[in-house]
């Protein structure tokens, strides 16, 4: 590497190797060791892969992915299913003003999640919630919402779809509003019926953002922690423990800091899959889009 | 048939502005709603016929920010998430201006790495950080926090500064350095300027960011280095949960969000989809 990249660059790695590598090696470190701030027989001793050996056989982590994957798979569809439809529905509107209703609208993707936690339990209690009394009104519920082992996880569920939908509205309304205009025109007058227009024209147009939204979408509720946290802290039971609730009480309320090391470094090789997806997915529609400028001969501007 | 082609077109027009009005309207009541409850009494809020109308209160407010010392955190989220921020963009967008212009070893995999420390989860970093800032002594200070909130500060600006680097004719450098220019000097005086409402965009998002990180605050930061999320779960006690004030904090600490949001629009569909989708 030349002197000269390397003084723009050197301050970011620094404070990267500080924050992200050092923390890093020592999780790696201390996922090999039995170390527990609460018993005074883990002193630090090497035990090797022990502790991967006992988290792929220890019930309650197996658990807490599942139900991470139980939270995660419907969160997801749902907020895509819906996010699409309503950016369908805003484009076909036609309406001048649209961009204007955004800032409104992505309120609830944009603001805290400890707020949105609260909101949650705010509208869903039983007892006084805008929508938890009419429920209970109506005899969906007999009880609390958030108490209840069978509906506490699709709360969460709905809280999610409530924060997120308005995200992949926006990003997915973004690509409907660039469609170029000519392929829809040419398919009108060949007399393309609307299902045969939406899957040779649409699809293969918003199919690129579909992707990175569900890539954005997958690895930010991999690591949902703050809403959990708020609304049942894992709870009733272990019903809502999602993995980062599990680790987070490993490490930060029994101190087996051994043992939350490993679990922590399984945590971090699923979501680096996840990004290497994402990644991987961005570069080749960098590529794609290069040689269709080259192929369009629109020239190109970059070295 | 003209007729009721037309009519058939007028309808659908009607149904999608009802389903528009409705989604809106879903998205914003909650949020509404908890606004509504930052105004209303212990008696108003717990009512068990959820009251639209009621004499609001302005009383939660003093209790939650004096009495509880909400001032206090409000004060440490905005030393904390300024700091971040401004470590960031000094550091960063440098770093995002040689991603993008020059060629270096595994450069594709340094800019990898940069975004793999923004998408793991913040309780696979907290752990290490906890014992990490342990052993330097500055668990529980501010800067414990900040250095955590450069992980998502710095790997956005990195990322989104370098779409806005990529979007600039690289002949435009050519021209200055011909014109006697060195690197650094067109990069401070010809393409500074030109991103400067990028970088803007971009500070406020990482500004939104730290702001409303949870989980690292309430790990690394101690009493004296709380912010206001991490000051959310001290409202449920056992002796019950604060709903008026936690409503209170709840309002106080997305006002200035939403504010934000809107001076962002234009770059929300970048910003949030981490510049993979450029508008």
């Amino acid at each position: 590497m030349k002197a000269r990249t390397a003084r723009w660059i050197a301050p970011t790695m620094i404070i990267l190797f500080i924050v992200s590598l050092m923390p890093f090696f020592i999780a790696l470190n201390y996922s090999f060791r039995d170390i527990s701030y609460t018993s005074s027989r883990s002193q630090g001793q090497w035990v090797g892969l022990d502790n991967y050996r006992k988290a792929l056989s220890d019930p309650e982590f197996l658990h807490s992915l599942g139900i991470t994957f139980k939270f995660l798979i419907p969160a997801v569809l749902f907020e895509l299913i819906l996010g699409f439809t309503m950016a369908m529905l805003f484009a076909k509107s036609n309406f001048k003003g649209i961009r204007k209703l955004i800032p409104i609208l992505i309120i609830p993707t944009i603001i805290a999640p400890v707020v949105i936690g609260l909101i949650g339990r705010l509208s869903l209690n039983s007892e006084f919630g805008v929508i938890g009394v009419y429920l209970r009104k109506f005899g969906i519920i007999e009880s609390s919402i958030l108490g209840s082992v069978k509906l506490a996880m699709p709360a969460i569920i709905l809280i999610d779809i409530w924060q997120w939908t308005p995200f992949v509205t926006v990003i997915l309304l973004a690509g409907f509003l660039s469609f170029p205009k000519e392929p829809f025109e040419a398919a009108a007058m060949d007399g393309a019926n609307p299902w045969q227009t939406f899957k040779h024209i649409t699809m293969p147009f918003i199919a690129p953002l579909l992707a990175i939204v569900t890539l954005l979408r997958s690895i930010e509720a991999f690591k949902i922690f703050d809403k959990v946290w708020i609304m049942t802290q894992g709870g009733p039971g272990s019903s809502t423990q999602t993995s980062n609730i599990y680790a987070y009480r490993l490490n930060f309320m029994h101190w087996k800091l051994g043992y939350g090391a490993a679990i922590v470094i399984l945590l971090y090789i699923v979501s680096f899959l996840l990004c290497v997806a994402f990644f991987r997915y961005l570069n080749r529609e960098q590529i794609k889009k290069e040689r269709e400028v080259i192929f369009y001969g629109n020239g190109s501007k970059k070295n | 048939m003209a007729m009721v082609v037309k009519k058939i077109k007028t309808i659908n027009k009607v149904l999608i502005i009802a389903a528009i009005l409705t989604f809106m309207l879903v998205m914003f009541v909650p949020y509404f709603w908890m606004i509504l409850s930052s105004f209303k009494t212990r008696v108003d809020l717990l009512s068990t016929t959820p009251k639209w109308i009621f004499k609001p209160t302005l009383e939660n407010f003093p209790k939650v920010f004096i009495e509880r010392e909400f001032l206090k955190y409000f004060v440490n989220s905005l030393v904390i998430s300024i700091s971040s921020l401004m470590i960031s963009l000094v550091i960063g967008v440098p770093c995002a201006y040689a991603i993008s212009r020059f060629n270096f070893q595994a450069k594709g995999h340094f800019f990898f790495y940069i975004l793999s420390t923004r998408m793991a989860p913040p309780v696979a970093f907290a752990l290490p950080m906890y014992i990490l800032f342990s052993k330097f002594g500055i668990l529980g200070t501010h800067l414990a926090v900040i250095l955590a909130h450069t992980t998502i500060t710095l790997s956005f600006i990195i990322w989104i500064m370098k779409g806005f680097f990529d979007d600039i004719p690289i002949e435009l450098e050519q021209a200055a350095m011909t014109d006697g220019y060195t690197i650094f000097g067109a990069f401070k005086n010809v393409i500074l300027p030109i991103v400067k409402p990028g970088i803007v965009a971009t500070s406020l998002f990482s500004f939104i960011f730290s702001w409303n990180e949870f989980l690292f605050a309430l790990v690394l930061g101690g009493s004296f280095s709380r912010t206001l999320p991490a000051a959310f779960p001290g409202l449920v006690t056992p002796h019950g949960t604060f709903w008026a004030q936690l409503s209170a904090a709840g309002t106080v600490v997305t006002l200035p969000v939403i504010i934000l949001a809107f001076i962002l629009q234009k770059h929300l569909v970048r910003g949030l989809s981490f510049g993979a989708v450029k508008q």
